[in-house]
């Protein structure tokens, strides 16, 4: 565990190598909640009530939900295996006495740990100069699960991102899967039709995949704008598919890693 | 006696598709894709004991990383048997992984961005190495290389003979018994070179460190490894004493003469010539005639530089294969 922990410090040491960057990120994260601001005081302007979300609520949802999708760094993971993959260099994760889907997990989290600590203080500072009042559920239920479904959602994007990865070892090329990928997870997270056009049939079947849980619900949850029932539905597909995905990748791994070839090396 | 490395008929194949140029040829490849198999190790038969310092040597393409690949579990064998410390390599299991450390030297497994330091917190806990032992190891081989000052330095920024000394000390901070060293004296000066072989020679005598060494450069083969393999064409082609297998094979010395002027060059009888022109000729000359042939030329010729090398690798290994022939014959 504990050279999983080093791992972790490691990647959020090197997110604070370049002091440009750590400024820029927080500049980042002001300048998208003041554009927010902007945008939703002048969709609110003379209106109390917007899709039935009150102005905070909306601004906080926003908040929450770009917060924890700006956590999730894991779309790095599938391109950055499948390149070390093809040009030799996931030798150096063979030779060591580490998990690859370890090392890359903490990896990613040590950069969503920098990204939370850089975000939060960023998002706090807005909140006092421009007095927003960030609606947060008062259900401590609530709290305890969005939080845990956050955690779950990450992990479940490492997981589906480094299966997506490893597939180099057997097609070397994986763009056709991170093209399909993406055009899965808008679909399935309402970015390519809205949820609400899609029938019945449809959205019920997309509540059983984990996309839409892994920002939406816990934001929602976190905003109390859904019952702590409606996210346990949720957390328990979350924690089905980080099963079935985590099973998988490691499955994969081990079938797979026998065609590695170390071309490059 | 037990054997660090065995591996018995070890044989290695890939697969690799041929397209032919241009258009067509990727049109014609998309429908119809040809295979080639090539052999890259072809029952190879290896013993190591501990302890021992082994030079792998064989000309580019020869098969010596895809051996190395083989003993460090990074690639499956197509055939035969291998055993690395008691262990099947490819099953990649950690306590296997503990034992052996690889230095790739055109791989590296330093941390760019952050300081050589970083990357050996990383890889202590990655193996776990006791506080005591990694502070040790740390003192101890930042002193043998006198590169304390380097530690806290940002990797991207040292010379590449400054980051090969902090990969080789990255590598032992666990005490691995066996090590495997992969070209790790490329594109160094020679004092670097001088400075590292030294240093392996010290890990090698002082800890009992089985390496395995792969280069090129047949001065870091012959001052360090008493034995050495030779590779060709994937086939084991000599394995013995390494003075042995220069005296016997590496027989001629070449030489590189740049004339001071233009003039026309006269080859001494027992030598054979690469290359000449008016400015410059490059001479094979029979190992124990070539004092005597440099002094020669210093008198006769003008002379604006002289450069003495052993022969190359590819040279050597192409008369053990002559003699293997002529002895069938």
């Amino acid at each position: 565990m504990r050279k999983y922990l080093e791992v972790f410090r490691w990647s959020f040491k090197m997110q604070i190598v370049w002091r440009f960057d750590v400024a820029m990120t927080m500049v980042a994260t002001i300048g998208r909640i003041v554009a927010a601001w902007i945008l939703w005081s002048a969709a609110f302007s003379g209106k109390e009530l917007v899709g039935g979300f009150t102005f905070e609520a909306m601004l906080s949802y926003y908040i929450i939900g770009s917060f924890l999708a700006s956590l999730d760094m894991s779309n790095q993971i599938s391109s950055e295996v499948s390149y070390l993959i093809k040009d030799g260099g996931f030798s150096k994760h063979m030779v060591t006495p580490m998990n690859p889907f370890g090392f890359f997990g903490y990896m990613i989290a040590g950069e969503s740990a920098f990204h939370f600590a850089f975000s939060l203080i960023a998002a706090a500072v807005c909140a006092v100069l421009f007095r927003i009042k960030i609606v947060i559920t008062p259900d401590i239920t609530g709290l305890l699960l969005g939080g845990g479904m956050a955690f779950l959602g990450l992990l479940f994007m490492v997981g589906y991102h480094y299966l997506i990865g490893i597939l180099a070892f057997k097609f070397l090329d994986i763009g056709f899967f991170l093209h399909v990928q993406g055009s899965i997870i808008s679909f399935a997270t309402g970015a390519l039709v809205p949820l609400s056009l899609l029938s019945g049939t449809v959205v019920g079947v997309l509540r059983f995949l984990p996309f839409t849980h892994v920002v939406f619900t816990p934001a929602m949850l976190l905003t109390g704008q859904i019952s702590v029932d409606e996210g346990l539905f949720g957390a328990g597909v979350l924690l089905v598919w980080v099963a079935v995905i985590v099973f998988m990748g490691q499955t994969t791994y081990r079938r797979l890693r026998v065609r590695y070839e170390g071309v490059g090396i | 006696m037990n054997h660090v490395i065995t591996t018995k008929h070890l044989t290695k194949e890939y697969k690799r598709f041929e397209k032919e140029a241009g258009l067509k040829g990727s049109i014609k490849s998309l429908f119809r894709r040809k295979y080639e198999t090539k052999t890259a190790v072809s029952d190879f038969d290896l013993a190591i004991e501990p302890g021992e310092f082994v030079g792998l040597i064989g000309p580019n393409g020869a098969g010596k990383t895809t051996l190395v690949k083989m003993l460090t579990g990074i690639i499956a064998p197509t055939s035969g048997e291998i055993s690395v410390l008691g262990y099947y390599p490819n099953k990649l299991e950690n306590a296997f992984k503990k034992q052996y450390a690889v230095v790739m030297g055109q791989k590296s497994q330093l941390i760019y961005d952050m300081t050589a330091a970083d990357t050996f917190l990383l890889f202590k806990e990655m193996y776990e190495v006791p506080s005591d032992i990694y502070k040790r190891n740390m003192d101890l081989f930042t002193d043998l290389f006198n590169s304390k000052e380097y530690l806290n330095m940002q990797v991207r920024t040292l010379s590449l003979g400054e980051r090969m000394k902090m990969e080789l000390i990255t590598s032992l901070l666990h005490n691995p018994k066996v090590l495997f060293l992969d070209e790790p004296t490329i594109g160094l000066d020679a004092p670097a070179q001088r400075q590292i072989r030294e240093f392996l020679k010290e890990v090698n005598s002082k800890y009992g460190t089985t390496i395995l060494l792969t280069s090129h450069y047949m001065d870091d083969v012959r001052s360090l490894c008493p034995r050495s393999v030779v590779i060709g064409e994937g086939h084991k082609v000599y394995d013995g004493g390494t003075e042995e297998l220069f005296a016997s094979f590496q027989t001629h010395k070449k030489i590189t003469l740049q004339f001071a002027g233009e003039l026309e060059f006269t080859a001494p009888e027992c030598c054979i010539v690469v290359e000449a022109n008016s400015h410059k000729a490059i001479i094979m000359v029979p190992k124990e005639q070539s004092g005597r042939i440099l002094e020669q030329a210093m008198r006769d010729y003008p002379l604006k530089d002289i450069s003495v090398e052993e022969e190359d690798i590819s040279i050597v290994v192409e008369k053990i294969y002559r003699s293997r022939a002529e002895a069938k014959a």
